[in-house]
């Protein structure tokens, strides 16, 4: 699955912005964002997220140019990319030794599960990690004690894959538990991928994405074409997780293009307990908020009502990159010419 | 005795007995009992293929039509079996080509297929009726085609949940225009599309046709003119119950559905668009099983839909259907008999949906006739157990998976003993019994004590020591499968109880405390229990006796170890 080889660790982000500096000549570098600590191996999520924030940047201030194809070369840098490394057996998502607690600290910044450590981020590709563990030892070292010992599957890739693919859980996952035959297995992650291929189709009447709380018991699915604006989507979830609160974002009322202000934000991070923040489709977390409401339902896979401390390296990012939105657009023009 | 009745009319009154157990019965009275039914048994059911061999079966009963077979363990479903294990049907097949010309009937499960075995199948018989593959592997759709093309009479061509290498939906097209006896067809485990005008005219020709299970490759929009073909149809799997909305699908969908009267069971629901399925309102009042664990829609829906089916008896849905829509369930459907409720997101650490312990309970309150259950949940209580175990003293059927494993009571934070042990006391029917949650070896005893009908217990994650395995050997009097994974069970209750593995059909356990050196004695001492050794890391006898074994398989045979093990399975005789 295309997402999961896409998720493959990276050892760094230069390898991306050097494939992009080659074909637009721009320097990239810069703009990139590194959110790991110091010294830390990045985990696989970082390049990435640093690459199509760019990307996004670029889409926030210049209104008129087409997301479409601008993303499009992100996004083809990082296919490119993963496509190159694909056939080592390196890249795999589970490291060894040490490396495994840097990863646990990177996930920390983006997986607003921090408590439960490690989260696979966007899912595994089972295939690439056929040679390595599964992230069993690590999970095992957070999850209760008396987890069951994963163990590699045998079985062919396919229902697998689609287990990871279908859930991004932060439990080891045991063999043949729970026990649920291979055929209902493979039908149902097929189904959810057609549902997520179905999503945005017009005709098929609903867009249906998850939504989950940090504490809360359930996940609830939300339609979100039954919303026009952020507003709509706010209350109703305001409704739904009652503690919820997206912040001043409903009672300032909202600036013209739909957008969070900086200074929303800030008072949003500062202020409020908990900050809905949204997994885009290339799997990247972003805060509700950035872009306009129809290009957030098209690239809306899932909703997280993050709590406010956790959000905090998506906070950062976004206040550097509307910090690095002007240089971005100078280069941007640059590029255009 | 001066004279015995003659052999001729001995054979008339046997053909008035048709259950195995009967005939089992019947057969060990006299000698001349026993050869005036063996040449008089059309039909026979061996639920281990393992347990003797075909020339073993073909000696003793010569004249068979019907002959049902099963190979891998049932945990083979969820991956515990390598591949490669073993269950290929091909020596069977052979044999009996040989030795009945005139076989009729297949059924298979947990086998390995191949198209090889597929042709001789249909090159042999020249009588043969029907073959029902149930989750088996091995075969793709040249082998189907085979089928297709020479078994003149076929009735049913029956596919379930098996495993088959898809090249094309050519293969239908193999049906010979002269084909009209087509009883059941059902294809929804295959992925690629047929050819949608050879369906139509093979489902046109077909008068007797009462049976359709459609593929999800099937479009909405070709339903109604399947169904106008058939409206004798009784039993209706759907392919993708979805498409744009648009007025004229939908009329002439509710008007297919309605035409058809004689309609009982309903599945399929591929990727539904709730605004489709009031089509199949007209047919709900007949419905008695409806299979909707494919299908993705939200408890409002789902409701919408069950409750229009008043003489439900069976009824599979996902755990969107949440406590709320088992509420209405138990309202309106007083004929449920069986209940099974699927996870939706069963890797999914959190919960996605309001479904606790409540809907069970509220469905066992609500429908006398509930005696079969198999329920996915993420929280259990052992009052709720209790419960249910009151109001449905008929629970046949009851397995119970709560997906995390070990978890315990959520009010009281004990395990979950009492409430199972209400289950097998209360209900003394039970046959069937799936354990999950935090168990000790308390459960075993009360089960051990209480289940004097169960024939089949899985257990998971549960347990102390040797005990519970003990309690439930020397207990269970009816035992006849039993499979225990992750448990710490060892070699104390084994040996122990090493006769009464003779009186079962199978034991299975994995990833226990069962040494080598116990089953190296087990293999030993019982000579008609084949002990099978399952080790992916090299030859057990390469590594101290008192190593676990990763995975061990039993069984009774009178046929002696197989010849066909993998390189990864061994048995005693192998190793000495």
């Amino acid at each position: 699955m295309e997402r999961a080889s896409d998720k493959i660790s990276s050892a760094s982000s230069s390898t991306i912005s050097s494939e992009s500096e080659k074909s637009t000549a721009l320097n990239l570098r810069e703009t990139e964002l590194r959110l790991g600590l110091p010294g830390s191996e990045s985990p696989e999520r970082k390049p990435q997220l640093g690459v199509s924030l760019f990307g996004k940047d670029l889409e926030d201030k210049t209104n008129g140019y087409s997301l479409g194809s601008l993303k499009g070369f992100v996004s083809g840098a990082k296919r490119g990319f993963s496509d190159a490394i694909d056939g080592s057996g390196k890249w795999v998502f589970s490291v060894n030794g040490g490396s495994e607690v840097d990863l646990g600290k990177g996930a920390v910044l983006f997986s607003p599960r921090g408590g439960n450590g490690v989260k696979p981020l966007g899912g595994l590709d089972n295939n690439s990690a056929q040679k390595s563990c599964m992230p069993g030892p690590a999970m095992k070292d957070v999850a209760a004690p008396s987890s069951p010992k994963p163990v590699q599957e045998k079985k062919p890739q396919a229902s697998a894959a689609n287990e990871h693919a279908s859930a991004p859980a932060a439990k080891a996952q045991v063999v043949g538990w729970p026990p649920i035959r291979s055929f209902r297995k493979n039908t149902m992650a097929s189904s959810a991928k057609n549902n997520e291929d179905a999503e945005g189709k017009s005709g098929l009447g609903c867009l249906y994405v998850k939504v989950s709380m940090d504490g809360a018991p359930y996940l609830r699915k939300v339609d979100l074409k039954t919303y026009c604006n952020y507003m709509e989507l706010s209350s109703a979830l305001e409704k739904m997780f009652s503690c919820f609160t997206i912040g001043q974002c409903g009672s300032h009322g909202l600036p013209g293009r739909d957008g969070l202000t900086e200074s929303h934000l800030m008072d949003l991070l500062h202020g409020s307990e908990y900050v809905l923040t949204y997994e885009d489709k290339d799997g990247d977390w972003m805060l509700v908020g950035d872009v306009p409401w129809e290009m957030f339902t098209e690239s809306c896979k899932r909703l997280r009502i993050m709590k406010g401390s956790e959000a905090i390296g998506l906070g950062l990012s976004v206040i550097l990159r509307k910090e690095k939105c002007i240089r971005a657009s100078c280069l941007f023009k640059a590029f255009q010419t | 005795m001066a004279y015995s009745f003659p052999e001729e009319v001995l054979e008339h009154v046997f053909s008035f007995i048709h259950t195995d157990k009967d005939r089992n019965a019947i057969s060990v009275v006299c000698k001349s009992w026993y050869e005036v039914e063996r040449w008089s048994r059309r039909r026979i059911f061996i639920g281990n293929c393992y347990a003797v061999s075909p020339g073993i079966v073909i000696r003793r009963f010569p004249e068979l039509r019907s002959v049902a077979l099963k190979g891998k363990p049932h945990f083979a479903d969820f991956n515990l079996v390598p591949e490669g294990w073993g269950g290929n049907v091909y020596p069977w097949i052979a044999a009996m080509a040989m030795a009945y010309p005139m076989l009729e009937e297949l059924r298979l499960k947990r086998m390995v297929v191949t198209d090889e075995s597929l042709e001789l199948i249909s090159r042999s018989f020249k009588n043969f009726k029907v073959l029902v593959l149930s989750s088996c592997e091995g075969f793709s759709t040249d082998g189907l085609a085979a089928i297709a093309a020479n078994c003149r009479n076929l009735r049913e061509l029956d596919l379930r949940e098996s495993e088959v290498d898809d090249f094309s939906g050519h293969w239908l097209t193999h049906f010979p225009d002269s084909c009209t006896s087509l009883v059941s067809l059902n294809i929804s485990c295959l992925a690629s599309e047929v050819s949608f005008s050879a369906l139509e005219r093979l489902v046109g020709r077909c008068p007797s046709l009462r049976t359709l299970r459609l593929n999800r490759a099937v479009p909405l929009d070709r339903l109604p003119n399947l169904l106008r073909r058939a409206p004798q149809l009784v039993e209706l799997g759907t392919g993708a119950y979805s498409a744009e909305h648009r007025p004229e699908v939908f009329s002439s969908l509710a008007g297919a559905f309605a035409n058809c009267k004689e309609l009982k069971s309903l599945s399929g629901f591929w990727d539904v668009v709730p605004d489709y399925l009031p089509a199949v309102y007209p047919a709900c009042s007949g419905i008695t099983s409806l299979n909707l664990s494919y299908a993705t829609i939200q408890s409002p829906d789902l409701i919408k839909l069950v409750t229009q089916c008043q003489n439900l008896q069976r009824l599979w849905v996902l755990d969107y259907i949440e406590d709320g829509g088992l509420d209405a369930l138990a309202a309106s459907c007083k004929d449920l008999q069986e209940l099974r409720v699927f996870p939706s997101e069963p890797y999914d650490m959190e919960g996605n949906v309001a479904l606790t312990e409540q809907g069970l309970v509220s469905v066992s309150e609500g429908c006398p006739k509930l005696h079969s259950v198999l329920y996915f949940c993420r929280q259990m209580t052992n009052a709720a157990l209790v419960s249910i175990a009151k109001n449905r003293p008929n629970m046949t059927r009851f397995r119970l998976c709560i997906i995390e494993p070990r978890t315990r009571d959520y009010q009281t934070l004990e395990p979950l003993d009492v409430g199972f042990g209400a289950i097998v006391e209360h209900c003394k029917e039970l046959q069937r019994l799936s354990l999950s949650g935090l168990l000790t070896d308390r459960v075993f005893e009360y089960i051990g004590t209480h289940a004097k009908k169960l024939e089949m217990l899985s257990v998971a994650f549960a347990g102390d020591g040797d005990l519970g395995l003990h309690h439930v050997l020397s207990g269970c009097e009816s035992l006849r499968k039993l499979e225990i994974r992750d448990c710490p069970f060892g070699d104390k209750a084994l040996l122990a109880n090493a006769a009464k593995l003779e009186t079962m059909r199978s034991l299975w356990m994995s990833s226990c405390s069962v040494s080598f050196g116990a089953c190296k004695l087990l293999g030993q001492k019982m000579p008609r229990l084949n002990v099978e050794v399952m080790d992916e890391g090299g030859r057990p006898d390469s590594r101290p006796e008192s190593c676990s074994v990763e995975k061990l398989y039993i069984y009774r045979s009178v046929a002696g170890p197989r010849s066909d093990m993998p390189r990864f399975v061994w048995t005693m005789k192998t190793l000495s």
